[in-house]
């Protein structure tokens, strides 16, 4: 497929000078949900949480906190048990996970009572008189101590810790293994860390006992398939649960998707308490209890022959979901599934997908969710493959990846990936980064001396990026013959909606609610150019309240969807709308509308220019002759788009699914340099080319996978949650939690673009934001790898930091002394 | 209770005098958001690492959320509301719209201000390095900094033109 030019509709320099959520920003109008009060008497509410990691609950007294002036209630565990029930969730041996904890806790921080009073400082005073006596139990706090035979269970009803374990067997991986010159057998650690958005979760509910009802403004973004799991926790019907989004969203990057438990808990704490509750929760409590990339430890076995093909993968994938499995994971297995081998050629894979409840957090999607885990171990063993065969591992990806000549391409697993050219993603990605060159001066013995003081090493990530999740693909979770029968097509919907005042200006609504991505910037543009009109007449309704909007479980902003999904939603509503006007300009000029076409805002003739209607000339007539219109003319001004993926079936017998309704691709190459008195490790360059379709919004995108490299650099380098043995969380403020600042970014960072369509959307983009999450922390790893090869130290697990370095180095060269 | 203890603050925000009372342990941060209308003001860690709480003290940035109300007594503050009111505010605006130096917004208010110190006391040329150090006391976790950067820098450029107007009511 060539490289094709980006097209008109989706692409206007001029849009760089128009960023609305900036400029709310400075002219002092944005709206978080801790600036909200959106209804009267509002109360607030303090979490009481566990200092213990596993312990049972003996008794709770709130007594204390009622002698506070200020405290109207306390709702525990048992109020939780009367009004509640376990939050649903696609697993085989699920523990029973409620918004707070009843009899035991299984986690350091989880909530174990609420205190609501009239104001935050005095909710927190009143927190601190709550007595809660622990029996305190042994606790698990790793993988290994969970799954050990005679572990201490979490969840004694299930007889075990692990909620998963499936084994996926795609091809023939015994034949591949059997015909390979070479084998090679590696395990790999990814680290919990949490790509956390610099404002917290936020709730207010109020629940409505006359109706049964209940309103929560949240910073929740959806997925709303959580709404059906909050909901039928709460034990209300759907549409009794109107939920708001705040009109500004302080980033979330998949964290907030984890909010709905405390949607539940507050919403119960209003009922409990008979007045409106706000919950804004801070860091500490961010970092111990809200949310993170799930840690997996990998078993990872490559089959390849000697020129460096690649025949076959065998994985043993084990993630620790914390104390509950808690929806939507198992996604961070499975959501990756159709796109398991990643862009490579290989046909046979052996996967089996082990979650393990542990006492600690439990985990949630993370930006890229699941695919930084999957490839990590992926990209590592290759970089050790090419190594053992005396290659270069650029060599051994291009000959790995899938030719361009083969897409559209079914992966084993089901994917269908639909189109790119990974060869040309890859090899844009080393020229830009002297690849070649850096090879070269390396080798020689000269350049590459120690004496420089520092290690410097070359290192690629590569990442086929999922986007638009196929609802289907969570139900591999369950063997086929456990499957809900009935349910034979999955899939991923999205719906916007324009209406046209009697003045000519367009509102848009949109289904997603954004967390700093610039949906609305990036939807005033589209329905601009799509409508000939200038920006100015467009104006967007960004958000989300589903009382009002046009919703489905599969809408809100998760799996990049607004780029893929929600543009074209918007497209379809655009176009859906110049067909209404077409018929009214039609109409008014008494013609037949196969003769007229709807170009620069206008509505014309094709045999006669001069017969030819402005939108807002037709506007005023469909408003102010309403009483004279046909009826098929009435609803013109009002228009709704749809848009539904293709090709998402429900898993099939032999677990395959197209887990994604579209797939981009990912070139990373970071050069790393180690200090080798501190061994301070310094990214020199950042390269990273992609292949995401047409690319909407240049400046936006280019923010976003800027933010996104640095997300993942953090995750390979600084960032992690740390435990001790017995689950106590170490890391909970931001002095034991490393995040960059401006001094840790890359000293050089270059992204850039191979532009290739795909047909899947309307408007020929792919997936974008999360990218460089994916491949970003393996790229620094390989590269690390890289520079400590000719050392003699191996890169196993993240995040890399200088005294692991040390430690490692250390201890090499103790070994060699002793020999 | 003791913890309920008030005192009358009188205080200048934004250029407009204030007088009220509060809890003496009442945030800065809190006193300003909820009882002085700043909800630019954004809490991200309330322990004084993140920045975008970043206030103007009588001309020297603080941590708004590691400050008490009580503290502002006498004292003039100034808020991303007052820096808005200046032509170097509105540089900075300039810079960071142009450049999309902002994703969620969140971080931007504590950035903005802390920029606006950084160019209303120097007299001359800033830094590089300067710059860096100043943006290294707040946290963004959408952009990776980099646009933000190129934010600042184009205020080097443009900035010692805009620089020494006060905040006025």
């Amino acid at each position: 497929m060539a490289t094709v030019t980006i097209t008109k509709e989706c692409l206007k320099e001029a849009l760089v000078s128009r960023f609305h959520e900036g400029q709310r920003v400075f002219a002092l109008e944005s709206q978080y949900i801790a600036d909200l009060n959106p209804i009267p008497n509002i109360h607030h509410a303090a979490v009481v949480r566990s200092p213990h990691a596993h312990a049972r609950i003996v008794r709770i007294d709130a007594s204390a906190a009622f002698a506070i002036p200020g405290v109207v209630g306390v709702l525990t565990g048992e109020d939780v048990r009367r009004w509640c029930q376990p939050f649903v969730v696609s697993a085989e041996k699920p523990g029973a996970y409620y918004p707070c904890a009843i009899e035991k806790v299984r986690y350091a921080g989880e909530p174990v009572a609420v205190v609501v009073a009239t104001d935050r400082y005095v909710a927190e005073d009143a927190q601190h008189q709550v007595v809660v006596e622990y029996d305190p139990l042994p606790a698990v706090a790793s993988i290994e101590a969970a799954m050990a035979p005679s572990a201490p269970l979490l969840h004694e009803e299930q007889g075990t810790n692990i909620a998963i374990d499936r084994l996926l067997d795609y091809g023939d991986v015994d034949q591949a293994f059997a015909e390979a010159d070479l084998t090679l057998q590696k395990q790999y650690y990814f680290p919990r860390y949490q790509s956390f958005p610099l404002e917290g979760y936020g709730v207010i509910a109020a629940y409505h006992p006359s109706e049964g009802r209940a309103t929560i403004w949240a910073n929740f973004h959806g997925p709303y398939s959580m709404l059906t799991v909050l909901a039928a926790a709460l034990r209300m019907p759907v549409s009794k649960l109107r939920v708001i989004t705040s009109p500004d969203v302080g980033g979330s990057f998949g964290n907030k998707i984890a909010l709905y438990p405390y949607m539940a808990l507050i919403t119960l704490a209003s009922r409990k308490v008979g007045v409106p509750v706000k919950w804004i929760e801070d860091r500490m409590e961010s970092l111990r209890a809200s949310s993170c990339g799930a840690d997996r430890l990998t078993d990872i076995e490559v089959a390849a022959t000697r020129d460096g093909e690649i025949l076959g993968m065998k994985m043993v994938l084990r993630d620790n979901v914390g104390a509950y499995i808690r929806a939507p994971e198992p996604g961070c297995l499975f959501r990756p599934i159709g796109n398991y081998v990643s862009g490579y050629r290989f046909r046979n894979l052996q996967a089996r997908a082990i979650a393990v409840m542990t006492n600690m957090c439990p985990t949630g999607p993370n930006r890229g969710y699941g695919c930084q885990q999957h490839y990590f171990a992926m990209e590592r063993i290759i970089d050790e493959l090419a190594f053992e065969l005396g290659k270069d591992p650029a060599e051994v990806r291009l000959l790995n990846l899938i030719r361009p000549e083969e897409l559209p391409y079914r992966t084993p697993t089901g994917g269908l990936y639909d189109s790119g050219d990974y060869p040309a993603t890859l090899k844009k990605a080393l020229e830009l980064s002297d690849y070649w060159e850096f090879r070269r001066l390396s080798a020689d013995p000269v350049l590459s001396s120690d004496s420089t003081g520092s290690w410097t090493g070359i290192g690629i990530g590569v990442a086929v990026d999922p986007s638009s999740s196929n609802m289907g693909y969570m139900d591999v979770s369950k063997k086929a013959s456990e499957r809900r029968p009935g349910m034979f097509k999955a899939g991923s919907v999205e719906t916007a909606r324009a209406y046209l005042d009697a003045t000519g200006g367009i509102t848009v609504e949109l289904g997603t609610a954004a967390e700093g991505q610039g949906h609305e910037t990036t939807a005033i543009e589209i329905m601009a150019s799509e409508l000939g009109l200038l920006p100015s007449d467009i104006s967007v309704v960004g958000g989300m309240d589903t009382a009002t909007k046009p919703w489905t479980v599969s809408s809100g902003t998760y799996a990049s969807r607004f780029g893929t999904m929600g543009t074209s939603a918007l497209i379809a509503t655009a176009r859906q709308l110049k067909k209404n006007l077409i018929q009214a300009g039609a109409y008014f000029l008494k013609l037949s509308a196969e003769k007229f076409v709807f170009q620069q805002g206008r509505v014309t003739s094709l045999d006669d220019p001069k017969k030819s209607l402005s939108v807002k000339d037709i506007a005023r007539r469909l408003h102010w002759s309403a009483g004279a219109l046909p009826p098929q003319l009435l609803t013109a001004c009002n228009a709704e788009g749809t848009f539904s993926a293709s090709d998402m079936d429900y898993p099939n017998e032999q677990d395959q699914v197209n887990s994604s309704a579209v797939y981009a691709f990912a070139a990373d190459v970071v050069v790393a340099e180690i200090d080798q008195e501190t061994f301070d490790i310094r990214i020199k360059k950042y390269i990273s080319v992609h292949d995401a379709g047409n690319i909407l919004h240049p400046r936006l995108v280019k923010g976003q996978l800027a933010g996104a490299a640095l997300q993942g650099i953090a995750g390979a380098l600084y960032e992690t949650l740390q435990y001790s043995e017995t689950g106590d969380f170490l890391t909970g403020t931001l002095m034991d939690y490393l995040c960059p600042t401006v001094n840790e970014i890359p000293d050089e960072m270059i992204s850039e673009y191979i532009i290739i369509p795909t047909p899947k959307t309307l408007c020929g983009a792919k997936g974008l934001g999360e990218s460089t999450a994916q491949t970003a922390p393996i790229a620094v790893a390989n590269a690390v790898a890289d520079a400590l090869r000719n050392a003699g130290l191996e890169i196993t697990e993240l995040p890399i930091t200088p005294s692991r370095l040390w430690e490692g180095l250390s201890r090499l060269s103790h070994r060699k002394q002793e020999i | 209770m003791e913890s309920r203890r008030r005192q009358i603050v009188n205080a200048i925000i934004n250029g407009l005098p204030v007088e009220r009372l509060v809890d003496v342990r009442k945030t800065l941060a809190d006193f300003l958001r909820e009882d002085n209308g700043c909800t630019s003001v954004h809490l991200g860690c309330e322990h004084g690492v993140c920045g975008a709480c970043t206030v103007l003290m009588d001309g020297l940035s603080v941590r708004s959320c590691l400050q008490l109300a009580a503290q502002a007594q006498g004292k003039e503050i100034i808020t991303l509301d007052g820096v808005m009111k200046t032509e170097l505010g509105k540089e900075i605006s300039r810079a960071f719209l142009e450049n999309f130096g902002m994703q969620c917004g969140f971080c931007t208010p504590g950035i903005a201000v802390s920029l606006y110190q950084l160019f209303l006391e120097s007299s001359g040329e800033i830094g590089d390095e300067e710059l860096r150090e100043t943006l290294s006391g707040h946290i963004c976790r959408c952009t990776g900094y980099v646009d933000i950067l190129k934010a600042a820098r184009q205020l080097q450029k443009s900035a010692s033109s805009a620089a020494g107007a006060k905040v006025e009511g």
